[in-house]
């Protein structure tokens, strides 16, 4: 990791903030973190970052919290979709934003995003091109 | 000529807080009403929008962060999914009213209603959303959009008292027919417009298109400095030529057609056909913005891909909240509820969403972790805060006085 | 275990008596690259991460820290040992 803060706060560094790729481009948000018992040390580590709006929606809790899961249960293709899980291994910095080692494309694309490309937004003419 | 155009981001994002639809008729009911006695809530707004936009465009600028990014992160998640609802509601009621805009300003040119035209805008703003890079867009709606600099030029040509004028906008209290109710509402929904949210929504995510990096900060302060001021100007041309032409006669304002009139008294056929030609730009200018806004909030909230800088099919979640926010626009349009009342709606929105927007800009912009060491100066933070409580004072004060004035009636 | 699992919640000794509400949860980086908790920030009232000014990071304006302070209050560094850890699958 080329530029990391000194402790690592999890809640104010972490969550809530913007994961982009080694591009620059956006990934998703930190919704929550994955915390590790390592039963070799007994103590905690931090492994993931997790992306989602069912992640979200359970980290919120409550009705509200619950709302957001349902919604993004009903707008997913597929039945009881696993959360973007992204290894701490992966991240080359946290600053503003959480900047990974690897481009969006290798990582799995959000199955909402990819079903509207293919049935809705994909289909309108020009969907191709970013403008001229 | 490349200057000129360094600067056409900001003046696109003032059109949107100065002369849209709603800011067209209203400035121009002000004046009727109130001749130039709330000039002076335009210049504390411009002030008060230059100062936040500044410091958006230095955190677009050097962390790459547009101002969503900072809801999110400072004020956790369910705090700004409130932001969120509150800013979404207010951008849809004012893309539906642009696009009401839009239509109205055909209809003064073609003497076709403008329901028939809801449609046809609609469908122009979304290919030009869909089709058309950011840059031109911004270029040729922020430049177009200029034309409403014929209020000045009819304005001149009206001859006025000008020391009369200049003595009407010290005098800090309603005039006579008027209640201090009806004044301070106008002096809130004036204010309110001026630092809408959607502006430093628009703002910020434009840097992030356009790719500003640290070496951009002059061209980020260029576009404040310039377009924000330029959007107020504009605002007290229509204000001025209302209280010219209207408040001697006590007529009330509320159409489009009594906004463009005095134009046609100072300079005639063609300054008519300026004045359309300006209307459709800046109505035009403010659909692309609030359109793009209403995108911008839900992609940030959530971290999707957003803009126009790649192509749609990389950001589909984006482009479709954008399509469906237009098509809620025109049905909203088409059950002919009034586009200029829409504006006056979603101030309750806008009272609401302003603290919750503002204040985590501020504490954003003294954070060395985003800006290193371009954190805010003693006069940044001073003015900010100044701001912030006016900022509070408004939200606070809107919707009584929303209520108490029949939407200032 | 989630990070969700732990800040906003009551901060428990291992004996069970709560004693304030867990405001943030501190890692250090180990030399194989990993990070380890070492140490929680403990609040007794809600924390309000907007201001951060904990860090030295930010500093002004003097007027909202002072805010941040009043509404706040102090946060302890408690390392992870004294903190019970829920029991979570």
């Amino acid at each position: 990791m080329t530029d990391q803060p000194d402790p690592l706060r999890i809640d104010f560094h972490l969550l809530d903030r913007q994961i982009v790729d080694a591009a620059g481009e956006p990934v998703g948000k930190v919704d929550d973190v994955e915390l590790t018992l390592n039963p070799a040390t007994g103590r905690l580590q931090v492994t993931a970052l997790l992306s989602g709006q069912q992640v979200l929606g359970e980290r919120i809790g409550g009705r509200l919290g619950g709302l957001l899961a349902g919604i993004a249960r009903r707008l997913h293709p597929v039945e009881h979709p696993p959360p973007l899980r992204i290894d701490l291994t992966h991240v080359a910095s946290i600053g503003s934003a959480v900047t990974l080692t690897v481009h969006r494309d290798a990582l799995p694309t959000p199955p909402l995003e990819r079903w509207l490309g293919d049935q809705f937004i994909g289909k309108i003419p020009g969907a191709g091109h970013a403008g001229q | 000529m490349k200057r000129v155009f360094a600067v056409t981001l900001g003046i696109l994002t003032a059109i949107g807080g100065f002369v849209d639809i709603g800011d067209l008729v209203a400035n121009s009911e002000t004046g009727a009403r109130f001749g130039m006695r709330l000039a002076v809530v335009v210049v504390i707004g411009v002030i008060g929008i230059c100062v936040y936009a500044e410091m958006c465009g230095r955190v677009a600028a050097i962390s790459g962060r547009p101002v969503f990014d900072l809801v999110r992160e400072r004020l956790g998640p369910k705090a700004a999914l409130a932001n969120l609802t509150g800013s979404y509601l207010v951008t849809l009621l004012t893309l539906a009213a642009e696009i009401g805009g839009v239509a109205l300003a055909i209809q003064l040119a073609s003497s076709v209603s403008y329901l028939l035209w809801v449609p046809v805008a609609a469908f122009a703003i979304w290919v030009a959303l869909w089709r058309v890079k950011f840059e031109t867009l911004e270029r040729v709606f922020g430049l177009v959009g200029l034309a409403l600099v014929v209020f000045v030029i009819a304005l001149i040509q009206l001859q006025p008292d000008w020391a009369a004028l200049a003595g009407d906008a010290t005098q800090l209290s309603p005039p006579d027919g008027e209640d201090w109710g009806t004044y301070g509402f106008y002096a809130v929904s004036l204010f309110a417009a001026a630092m809408t949210p959607y502006e430093v929504f628009f703002f910020s995510s434009g840097g992030v298109e356009e790719g500003w990096t640290a070496k951009d900060l002059l061209t980020s302060r260029m576009n404040v400095f310039v377009g924000f001021p330029l959007g107020g100007v504009l605002s007290l041309a229509i204000m001025g030529c209302a209280a010219v032409v209207y408040q001697p006669l006590g007529v009330q304002v509320d159409t489009l057609a009594q906004t463009a009139l005095p134009v046609g008294i100072a300079l005639g056929k063609i300054g008519l056909v300026v004045v359309i030609l300006g209307f459709f730009a800046a109505t035009f200018g403010a659909a692309l913005e609030t359109g793009l806004s209403s995108g911008y909030t839900v992609a940030q909230y959530f971290g999707w891909q957003w803009g126009k800088r790649v192509a749609p099919r990389q950001a589909t979640r984006f482009h479709t909240v954008v399509i469906i926010s237009v098509l809620l626009g025109v049905a909203l349009l088409l059950t002919t509820i009034d586009p200029i009342q829409l504006t006056e709606y979603s101030l309750v929105f806008s009272a609401v969403v302003l603290p919750l927007t503002y204040l985590p800009i501020l504490v954003v912009a003294n954070d060395r972790a985003y800006l290193d060491d371009k954190v805010n100066g003693p006069l940044a933070n001073t003015l900010g805060i100044i701001y912030l409580v006016i900022i509070v004072v408004v939200a606070v004060a809107a919707i009584p006085l929303m209520i108490l004035t029949g939407v200032g009636q | 275990m989630r990070a969700s699992d732990l800040i906003g919640r009551p901060a428990r000794r291992p004996d069970g008596t709560v004693f304030g509400r867990i405001a943030d949860v501190l890692a250090d980086r180990e030399p194989d690259g990993t990070w380890t908790v070492y140490a929680v920030l403990v609040s007794n009232s809600q924390r309000l991460r907007l201001f951060g000014y904990e860090r030295p990071e930010i500093t002004g304006p003097w007027i909202i820290a002072r805010l941040a302070s009043a509404l706040q209050g102090p946060l302890d560094e408690i390392p992870i040992a004294d903190i019970g850890l829920p029991n979570v699958i």
